[in-house]
């Protein structure tokens, strides 16, 4: 299978801290990946890196075969090599955020249609054809006119979901999406993740629910302290930890772990 | 006592007086407050960017403008600049043009020096209230950093600008009334005058006083209207 992503030696340091300490991994097509490990951790860094939404300090991201590459000069900033490619980029990474992040000011429908109408050029009326059929996806469809603040939490990530899949993203980093949700509104987001998974939709997720990525991942990667400690499936992971930090960090989410 | 009334408001012709210098006010409030909110936006964006040196000098422009009386700011426009302008017209033989128009002219700027100096801060403040969150949702999508200005940041921060911007708003139409030092017959001034010839200055600052409050009283209304459409999908009250 195609390879969507190769981020290699990722470093980011904030001042004198690195909160990423040159992590590498290679994602294909249709992956479905969950990044872990305790908060603080550089998981949602990682992610943020990946779009520039933080720029790296050091480092490599190579998407759909277009590399940008991030050294630091000797006066410690960072250079970017191709920033050209940025935009192209997010324009096929769709981000979920947690807070949702829908602009209040727009309604459902006026969300998804955006960046349709000002990045991909469409008309108003397929613009609005492609959103409603994202928004269908999302059991969202009914809810077209409503403003984000009528909406749950649930509804809104939902609403958010929708946003990024009607740019037909090659790869979608969600950032703990279901962490700002009141438990009885978890399910349905996970719900949405979990048929995007198995229609094939390549995806890189940053979450604490630990049994839901274990059911809907292929692989899982740990970090700790900036550093990648391990990269297996989720049934090897769990099993053989292969650090301690690993088997702590286990342990303290999922004390009776099957 | 009513037909005194009338014959000095319809016979000595102060009601169209008063009229014409309530005119004079709101024309100059109005050109003033927009020349300063249309200066100001720009100005606004550079010191929310932090862009260097720029974002300094917009800076200090406004904290010296709100740091003096109004009544300085506009001496110092009319009679720094009066004696240059009136040189230059004449040799080119402007001189009457410039007499009657230059009051006028002066007056716009100096309201606009103003109330610009105090929408900077409050479109800057409006500016930076605006979730990141919302701008880097914009970021990911890859939008335009110009759409995402004009479409979501700057929608965004109007609405939580206008509260701020109604206040600049009527300060600066009582500001106008300190225009009339240049010889400007605004509503204030033309009072003024009424009050001095007629003798009857209680009738005629109370007549200047409800003109004021009439004025303060429509755009009071308009800016809640305008309030209630802006704060469509924020739960509006």
């Amino acid at each position: 299978m195609n390879e969507v992503l190769k981020v290699h030696e990722l470093t980011k340091a904030f001042g004198s801290t690195n909160v990423l300490d040159g992590i590498s991994f290679r994602m294909k097509e249709g992956e479905v990946i969950s990044l872990i490990g305790s908060s603080g951790c550089g998981k949602s860094t990682a992610l943020r890196c990946i779009n520039f939404l933080e720029t790296p300090t050091s480092g490599q991201i190579e998407f759909m075969g277009q590399a940008i590459s991030v050294s630091c000069n000797k006066r410690g900033e960072s250079e970017i090599v191709n920033a050209s490619y940025i935009r192209a980029f997010r324009q096929r990474i769709g981000m979920v955020f947690q807070n949702f992040n829908l602009w209040p000011h727009r309604t459902v429908l006026g969300n998804v249609t955006e960046s349709l109408v000002y990045v991909l050029k469409m008309s108003r009326k397929q613009a609005e054809e492609v959103a409603l059929s994202a928004l269908s996806k999302v059991g969202m469809a009914s809810f077209r006119d409503r403003y984000p603040h009528q909406l749950s939490g649930g509804q809104q990530q939902r609403v958010a979901f929708a946003r990024v899949l009607a740019m037909r993203p090659k790869l979608m980093l969600c950032d703990e999406p279901t962490s700002a949700l009141d438990p009885e509104l978890v399910g349905e987001v996970l719900k949405v993740i979990r048929t995007l998974a198995e229609e094939g939709a390549t995806i890189l997720l940053v979450t604490h629910e630990m049994r839901f990525a274990r059911d809907v991942s292929n692989r899982m990667i740990f970090l700790q302290e900036g550093r990648l400690e391990q990269d297996d499936t989720p049934e090897e992971l769990l099993r053989n930890p292969a650090t301690e930090g690993v088997k702590r960090f286990l342990s303290s989410v999922m004390p009776a772990s099957a | 006592m009513l037909a005194d009334f009338w014959i000095l408001m319809v016979e000595r012709g102060w009601a169209l007086a008063l009229l014409r210098g309530g005119a004079v006010t709101i024309a100059i409030g109005l050109l003033g407050m927009l020349l300063g909110f249309v200066v100001a936006t720009p100005l606004a964006v550079l010191r929310w960017q932090k862009v260097a040196v720029v974002s300094q000098l917009v800076d200090a422009y406004s904290i010296v403008v709100r740091g003096v009386p109004g009544l300085l700011v506009i001496y110092l426009l009319f009679f720094g600049s009066v004696d240059m302008v009136k040189t230059v017209a004449t040799t080119f033989g402007y001189q009457d043009s410039v007499d009657n128009a230059y009051p006028y002219i002066v007056g716009v700027i100096a309201i606009a020096v103003i109330s610009c100096a105090y929408s900077i801060e409050v479109i800057r403040g409006a500016l930076q209230a605006v979730p990141y969150g919302l701008l880097e949702a914009a970021k990911s999508l890859a939008l335009p950093t110009r759409i995402t200005f004009s479409r979501i940041t700057f929608p965004l921060a109007l609405r939580l600008a206008l509260g701020g911007i109604n206040n600049v708003w009527q300060m600066t139409i009582k500001d106008t009334s300190l225009i009339s030092v240049v010889g400007l017959q605004e509503l204030m001034r033309t009072a003024a005058i009424a009050a001095g010839i007629t003798r009857s200055p209680f009738l005629f600052y109370c007549i200047a006083a409800a003109l004021f409050f009439g004025m303060t009283a429509v755009s009071q209304t308009l800016f809640s209207r305008a309030e209630r459409a802006l704060n469509r999908g924020f739960g509006g009250r």
